[in-house]
């Protein structure tokens, strides 16, 4: 049988290669942006951070889109399903791979808003203590900013794994679905699937910019924190739902695409 | 030799349509094995169920692991690499096997890519389709599993090249494993069956040895398989 800690490792070594070329992309992308903006005679300071934050939302987009269609293949293709290993074991190696992979993407996109700061830094330190004041601090207060950025990336991750095993329970229910259905029977249901996905995309998205917006007020105030940690939770306890359903289903229903 | 495959009552239906019926067979290990029948009969089916791509009920056992994950550690199944992009190189494909099959054998490995003149360094999309499955046989015969399962592996490939394999399969067949080979090919394998599976109407149609086949019915195997399709001998 095929260890969980060999097939993390498969499935993570393909992934972080596609990342480290949307990275390379990204990285591109930036360079020549600010090479054109200074060409254009509008280089200052605070362009290297502007161009980075324009381009960095993009980036992460695409890779979790990337990630999320490689995940979905994974469950359907014999290319991976046949490797002997439980279908617990093999969820979660999937679900993990794309995890690091995309924790790995964010990871590189803070390491590039760092750089691209620094030649503005004394400005936006400046910038952070006057948003404190106003909130009635004497200044900025970093170990209170450094908790409320952790807050919001484990938020953040909570969302992606949750969006994920939502994206894995649609995807395996339809497959398990159409076992049972005629081919016009799988069209219409097809259809249904789309607008609930649709639907439901729209009040994810919906909640997880509401709790973003909350999030801002967390840099200065700590009273938030405990809200915080309690959505994060309820997140997680649903996606661990969504997982062991989908488990069941892969178990009993779901069956790979013959070539 | 003892018994290695075991498939008891099993049913499948897809889309409310049924594709095999009340499937019983037991095939011992050391064989070579023709799974015959016509296109649509539900050679695939059957090899995608033993493997535990597809759910059917009834009972499945491969050297006695009739549990999905466990049955999977004992079949090498010819996989059509759907999983890999156009753009995977062939070399990356062989490190991804040996990396999640724990009986993957790198000698054998080596052997079969020098033997079918597999270039690891091509892209899968620069690859024909003879190409193609001669890397799918090779990825196959890599590991160093129970029973092997050849679903129509010699498709797009060459005379010259299918004969040299067909010779050679001997070779890399391990000498306590199973081998079933689903084909169209039928006189080309048949020198090396050693017994044929017939599926028609939605079921095992007929089990018979290849010598049983040659001495008692005093016909080839193609002759014999064509028999069945003309209301000929139908026994067993």
């Amino acid at each position: 049988m095929t260890s969980f800690g060999n097939l993390f490792k498969s499935f993570f070594k393909s992934r972080f290669r596609d990342m480290n070329f949307l990275l390379m992309i990204n990285l591109i992308a930036i360079v020549v942006s600010i090479i054109v903006t200074a060409f254009q005679g509008g280089m200052s300071n605070s362009v290297p951070l502007a161009v980075t934050l324009g381009w960095s939302p993009i980036a992460t987009l695409i890779a979790f889109i990337r990630l999320s269609i490689t995940q979905e293949l994974t469950y359907t293709r014999d290319s991976y399903r046949l490797i002997p290993i439980s279908d617990t074991k093999f969820y979660l190696a999937n679900l993990a791979a794309s995890f690091v992979s995309y924790l790995y993407v964010v990871v590189a996109e803070a390491v590039f808003y760092l750089i691209s700061a620094i030649p503005n830094w004394s400005e936006y330190m400046d910038t952070l203590n006057t948003m404190s004041m106003i909130n009635g601090r004497a200044s900025f207060d970093a170990p209170n900013a450094i908790m409320g950025s952790l807050a919001i990336f484990c938020l953040m991750i909570a969302i992606i794994v949750l969006a994920w095993t939502t994206i894995n329970l649609i995807h395996l229910a339809s497959r398990s679905a159409s076992n049972f259905l005629p081919s016009t029977g799988r069209k219409i249901m097809n259809v249904v699937i789309y607008v609930v996905v649709i639907w439901l995309v729209l009040r994810v998205v919906g909640f997880a910019m509401d709790q973003l917006r909350n999030s801002v007020n967390m840099l200065i105030n700590a009273n938030y924190t405990a809200n915080f940690a309690l959505n994060i939770v309820v997140f997680l306890v649903v996606a661990a739902v969504e997982a062991a359903v989908s488990i069941y289903l892969m178990n009993n229903w779901v069956e790979t695409i013959s070539e | 030799m003892s018994e290695l495959l075991k498939i008891e009552k099993l049913n499948y239906s897809h889309s409310l349509k049924s594709i095999l019926r009340d499937v019983d067979l037991t095939v011992d290990s050391g064989k070579i094995v023709g799974l015959l029948g016509e296109n649509g009969a539900g050679k695939t089916t059957l090899m995608r169920l033993i493997t535990g791509s597809a759910h059917g009920k009834g009972v499945i056992t491969v050297a006695g692991a009739s549990k999905i994950a466990e049955r999977k550690s004992h079949v090498s199944f010819t996989e059509h690499l759907g999983g890999f992009s156009g753009g995977t190189k062939v070399g990356r494909i062989f490190d991804f096997y040996q990396a999640v099959y724990p009986d993957f054998n790198v000698a054998r490995s080596n052997s079969l890519v020098d033997f079918l003149q597999i270039d690891k360094s091509l892209k899968l999309s620069a690859m024909s389709k003879g190409m193609k499955e001669k890397l799918i046989i090779a990825l196959t015969l890599s590991r160093q599993a129970d029973l092997y399962l050849l679903d129509e592996p010699f498709g797009g490939i060459d005379s010259m090249s299918r004969k040299k394999i067909i010779n050679s399969i001997l070779k890399w067949k391990p000498e306590d494993s199973t081998m079933i080979i689903s084909d169209h090919y039928v006189t080309e394998i048949a020198s090396i069956l050693d017994e044929i599976i017939v599926v028609k109407d939605k079921t095992i149609n007929c089990h018979k040895q290849a010598d049983e086949i040659r001495e008692d019915n005093d016909m080839g195997i193609e002759e014999f398989y064509e028999s069945l399709y003309e209301g000929g001998d139908q026994d067993d």
